[in-house]
């Protein structure tokens, strides 16, 4: 008769590792609205139809409670800003009365004093900031909004002062590459966890105006991943080669262990697409799950798989879901991805010259 | 163990049942306790199911006892360090 503590990042892995095999969801990211009181201008909602009508309180609840029944365990709530929906501290509460890890991806420009208090007695696990530069003009030029920096930052230590766990995040662009490893310093002397991801993403709906004028060159990200995270590649680190596989389509979580909610209630592989978009409130969250399942194998069991005999696959990140946005189908190559294996492959080869 | 003790499950404790593990959610933890996940095995969450507001602490180790085919004394002893790390956590009254 015992209760064992055991550490969270060891149970989800065990946890994950059972429910992929089961195809089981466990962890959901809901957005809540797509409304924003910033206006970033690489943000991949935009495209997205934002004409539905947001789900309700009481829809919010139910979809909870569904999932709950199904046995997901991890919920981040996101937007747009989340923090604009007035319910937003009950469904935060009964997300947590209901027994799920809750997560706030958030703009953190909305959190005052109140708001942090009030995050604290729902005792969110998590909070989420995005975080892209430390030069106030470089700042605002990225949110739309002045004195945007001045503000976040305050936030952040409101939340920190409140013993919340925070982590912040960039998206590395052209605009602030010069920062990052001062943006991933501030991080640390806060101590708190900071995240970088070197990818721009397209829009929902293909625009890629975003990535072309924003993008890193994939060989300055490589470089500033090493700049910003030098414990990851120091010493005899063990080189992560890619896991995607020849023999399906979805390496990730889609149609195993997650997938993504819209503010209308329709039921999407991840955050990055519109689709399929299966109607929550006419199939129910189970309904939706089944179909989900049954579009992946269908598309999982492609036959002339693009990648089953690309030579660059163990160097490729190529995601089928991106390729439907940049294409508008899912078994294709990617141009972009293409290029950054190509230039990943060369890093390696010029890695192993090195060293002889 | 004060086996006259009728003890119930603290309202700010969920319990969740996931891939076969029943796992006690605190509602209110510490950041630092948020990195910890507890979980019950099979004679705990038996035990635990028994918290209910109405049983005393004599009710459930009999019963426990009669379900495991067990010395009561054995029971005895088991329950009363249960109860105490169940205390720990704040997940009984």
């Amino acid at each position: 008769m015992a209760i064992d503590t055991v550490k969270r990042k060891k149970f989800f892995k065990s946890l994950f590792k059972r429910a992929a095999k089961a195809r089981r969801p466990r962890s959901v990211m809901f957005e809540l609205t797509y409304r924003c009181n910033f206006k970033c201008p690489h943000c991949y909602v935009e495209g997205s139809d934002k004409s539905g009508k947001e789900l309700t309180t009481r829809q919010v609840f139910s979809i909870l409670d569904q999932l709950r029944d199904m046995g997901v365990f991890n919920i981040a709530f996101t937007g747009g800003e989340a923090l604009l929906r007035k319910d937003i501290f009950d469904v935060l509460a009964y997300a947590k009365s209901q027994g799920f890890q809750t997560a706030l991806l958030s703009n953190g420009y909305l959190i005052n004093k109140d708001v942090a208090d009030k995050l604290l007695r729902v005792n969110v696990n998590k909070i989420d900031i995005t975080f892209n530069s430390l030069k106030p003009e470089i700042f605002e030029k990225l949110t739309g909004v002045k004195d945007s920096l001045k503000k976040v930052k305050a936030s952040i230590k409101l939340l920190i002062n409140r013993g919340i766990n925070v982590k912040i995040k960039s998206t590395g662009m052209n605009l602030n590459r010069d920062e990052l490893v001062s943006i991933g310093k501030f991080a640390r002397s806060l101590n708190i966890i900071y995240n970088l991801d070197t990818e721009v993403l397209p829009c929902r709906n293909g625009c890629a105006t975003a990535v072309l004028d924003y993008s890193l060159d994939p060989d300055e990200a490589a470089e500033l991943r090493k700049a910003v995270y030098p414990e990851m590649f120091s010493g005899n680190r063990k080189r992560t080669r890619s896991k995607r596989k020849r023999d399906r389509m979805f390496n990730c979580g889609v149609g195993k262990t997650s997938f993504s909610i819209t503010p209308y209630g329709k039921m999407n592989f991840c955050l990055e697409i519109d689709y399929p978009e299966y109607d929550i409130l006419k199939h129910g969250v189970k309904g939706c799950w089944n179909r989900i399942k049954r579009r992946v194998d269908r598309l999982n069991i492609a036959r002339n798989f693009v990648c089953e005999s690309c030579d660059l696959i163990k160097y490729c990140g190529w995601c089928a879901g991106r390729s439907y946005i940049e294409t508008g189908e899912f078994n294709k190559c990617s141009e972009y991805f293409k290029e950054r294996a190509i230039r990943a492959k060369k890093r390696r080869e010029a890695e192993w010259t090195r060293k002889k | 163990m004060d086996e006259k003790k009728v003890m119930r499950k603290s309202d700010d404790v969920v319990t969740r049942e996931i891939e076969g593990k029943v796992i006690l959610m605190p509602l209110h933890k510490s950041s630092k306790d948020l990195n910890y996940i507890y979980t019950l095995n099979e004679t705990a969450s038996s035990a635990w199911n028994l918290f209910d507001g109405k049983s005393t602490l004599n009710d459930i180790k009999n019963s426990l006892a009669e379900t495991y085919d067990v010395a009561e004394g054995k029971v005895e002893k088991e329950l009363a360090e249960f109860v105490k790390d169940l205390k720990s956590i704040k997940a009984v009254l």
